[in-house]
């Protein structure tokens, strides 16, 4: 079956014009052209087409450009001019993070501005030698006292990714850098990228500008204690330790309180029971009072009867 | 091989091939061109965007070039080219040249494997009943549940056979009404891809031929 014949197979439309639209949000050559042609039924089926689509919506187009195809040195990212930072962030918008992480994009898991767990890349850089220790794998070695200030045309795109800095630049006329310490890309890599370690012969990159670098990026507050090496992770240990004493003291200081609060409690009821123990026994002398002296009475009255009784009688 | 820079601007690498492809379109990320090396024909777009100041993170600014980029490599489709993504920039030739050489056995190895195959794209939709057609609201919820399922039994028959008449299939997306694959196959098997997906009973739609997109790897 041919799949030119719209008689035996599935229908095929005209190719796509390969002129990109000045305009994608409004040229039908370029994006939400798929519902313009209808489809066809095929002879033999059940009455279902299979319509060719053409040409493809924006979004496949970048599913297509931003999510598939060969990908250089891995997930690269171009720090200083913050361009594959940006496509990564496009790729998560037009595909879910599950589908980012299937395709190994999972960078917000060890971005400090997004993990607190993470440590930023150049802090790590840093820690790796970015400094210019030669033959570290690096490939940074003899030129590591160059910074890149952006300023010139020839200076390099700058590429970084967990543990190299890549600087892709005019790389004529400068010599090699072979047997400077890793700069051959042969030997101590442990991506086999050597090239990417290459640098070029103008701007590279040391562990100063890359701080600075680290530096006039804006950080939350709030990250500053996750961001740092660690030297800072023992301070930030001292201080919950301390924190911990102070709590258990205060904890301890309200016990103590407390205890005190309930033994006034108790000896004001304790008191308290002792008047009530003395009003009781006042009130019940006084009733003894009262009720001998109305025997007294009682008696008195009785003997001044008897008296009166014996001399009317007699 | 030059090893200057193209007046301040970037080499983006848009695909490589082994042979010569035709016109190259123009567009908004610049001049589309070819550098023959060692028996590779590599395609690029010589860019003047200065990328520290582009308005990267507008979908307006970024739409018409990743537009241009992806018409650019299927324009070297026939020639059967290796696609690489988008924003895989270089200073200047030399570097670039440079980079394909030190994986210059890994490409052509790829490129022999790709040489004869084309990818495309496929999305097969299961058709659904009208809602007012049902008797009533609990019929419908029945209707459609029966529906979902026998559905998606079709989807995963559909996703076997074509299994067994291409080179490699590559499910893109799998939601309940609708199967995106991706397909690779040579000229021939297409025409068995085709009278598998005109016997399905789901609503089928495909892009193609496009370059390997989906099924090209490059491993270091």
């Amino acid at each position: 079956m041919s799949v030119n014949d719209p008689s035996t197979g599935p229908r095929r439309r005209a190719p796509r014009t390969v002129a990109a639209p000045t305009d994608p949000f409004t040229s039908s050559s370029a994006i939400g052209a798929v519902a313009t042609a209808g489809k066809t039924p095929l002879a033999g089926t059940q009455g279902v087409a299979v319509e060719r689509r053409q040409p493809a919506d924006l979004a496949e187009i970048l599913e297509r450009v931003l999510n598939t195809g060969i990908v250089i040195a891995g997930e690269i990212r171009i720090e200083l001019l913050d361009i594959e930072l940006l496509t990564i962030k496009l790729r998560l918008v037009i595909t879910s993070l599950d589908r980012a992480e299937e395709v190994g994009l999972d960078w917000w898991r060890n971005d400090p501005w997004y993990s607190s767990e993470a440590r930023p890349v150049v802090q790590r850089l840093v820690e790796a030698g970015a400094g210019g220790a030669g033959g570290d794998g690096t490939g940074r070695g003899g030129d590591a006292d160059r910074p890149i200030d952006g300023s010139s045309g020839n200076d390099p795109l700058l590429y970084v990714d967990d543990n190299v800095v890549l600087a892709v630049g005019d790389t004529s006329g400068s010599g090699d850098d072979d047997g400077d310490g890793g700069d051959d890309g042969d030997g101590g890599g442990d991506d086999g990228d050597g090239e990417d370690r290459r640098r070029g012969p103008g701007p590279s990159v040391h562990a100063e500008d890359i701080v600075h670098y680290s530096n006039s990026a804006a950080r939350p507050e709030s990250r500053e204690s996750d961001d740092v090496g660690d030297g800072s992770d023992r301070v930030a240990s001292k201080k919950a330790a301390s924190k911990k004493t102070a709590s258990k003291k205060s904890a301890s200081k309200k016990s103590t309180s407390k205890k005190k609060a309930a033994s006034k409690k108790t000896a004001a009821k304790k008191s308290a029971s002792k008047k009530a123990a003395a009003k009781k026994s006042a009130s019940k002398k006084a009733a003894s009072k009262k009720t001998a002296s109305k025997k007294s009475a009682t008696k008195k009255a009785a003997a001044k009867k008897s008296a009166g009784g014996s001399g009317g009688g007699g | 091989m030059t090893g200057s820079d193209p007046a301040g601007g970037t080499l983006l690498l848009a695909a490589v091939s082994t042979r010569p492809v035709g016109d190259l379109p123009e567009g908004p990320l610049g001049v589309p061109k070819t550098i023959d090396h060692d028996g590779l024909v590599v395609i690029v777009v010589e860019t003047d965007v200065d990328w520290s100041t582009a308005p990267t993170d507008s979908l307006e600014w970024l739409a018409p070039r990743a537009i241009h980029f992806d018409d650019v490599i299927r324009a070297g489709t026939s020639a059967g080219v290796l696609p690489f993504r988008f924003g895989s920039a270089f200073g200047d030739e030399s570097a670039l040249v440079d980079h394909l050489d030190r994986r210059s056995d890994a490409v052509r190895a790829e490129l022999e494997r790709l040489s004869d195959v084309d990818e495309y794209r496929v999305t097969a939709t299961i058709e659904r009943s009208d809602p007012e057609a049902a008797a009533s609201g609990s019929d419908y919820l029945r209707r459609r549940r029966s529906e979902t399922h026998d559905g998606r039994a079709m989807l995963d028959r559909l996703h076997e056979r074509l299994r067994d008449s291409c080179r490699a299939v590559d499910v893109s997306t799998s939601a309940e009404a609708q199967m995106s694959l991706s397909i690779l196959c040579t000229p021939e098997q297409w025409s068995d891809v085709s009278a598998v997906l005109a016997r399905s009973s789901a609503t089928v739609e495909y892009e193609g031929p496009l370059p390997p997109y989906h099924f090209v790897t490059l491993d270091d």
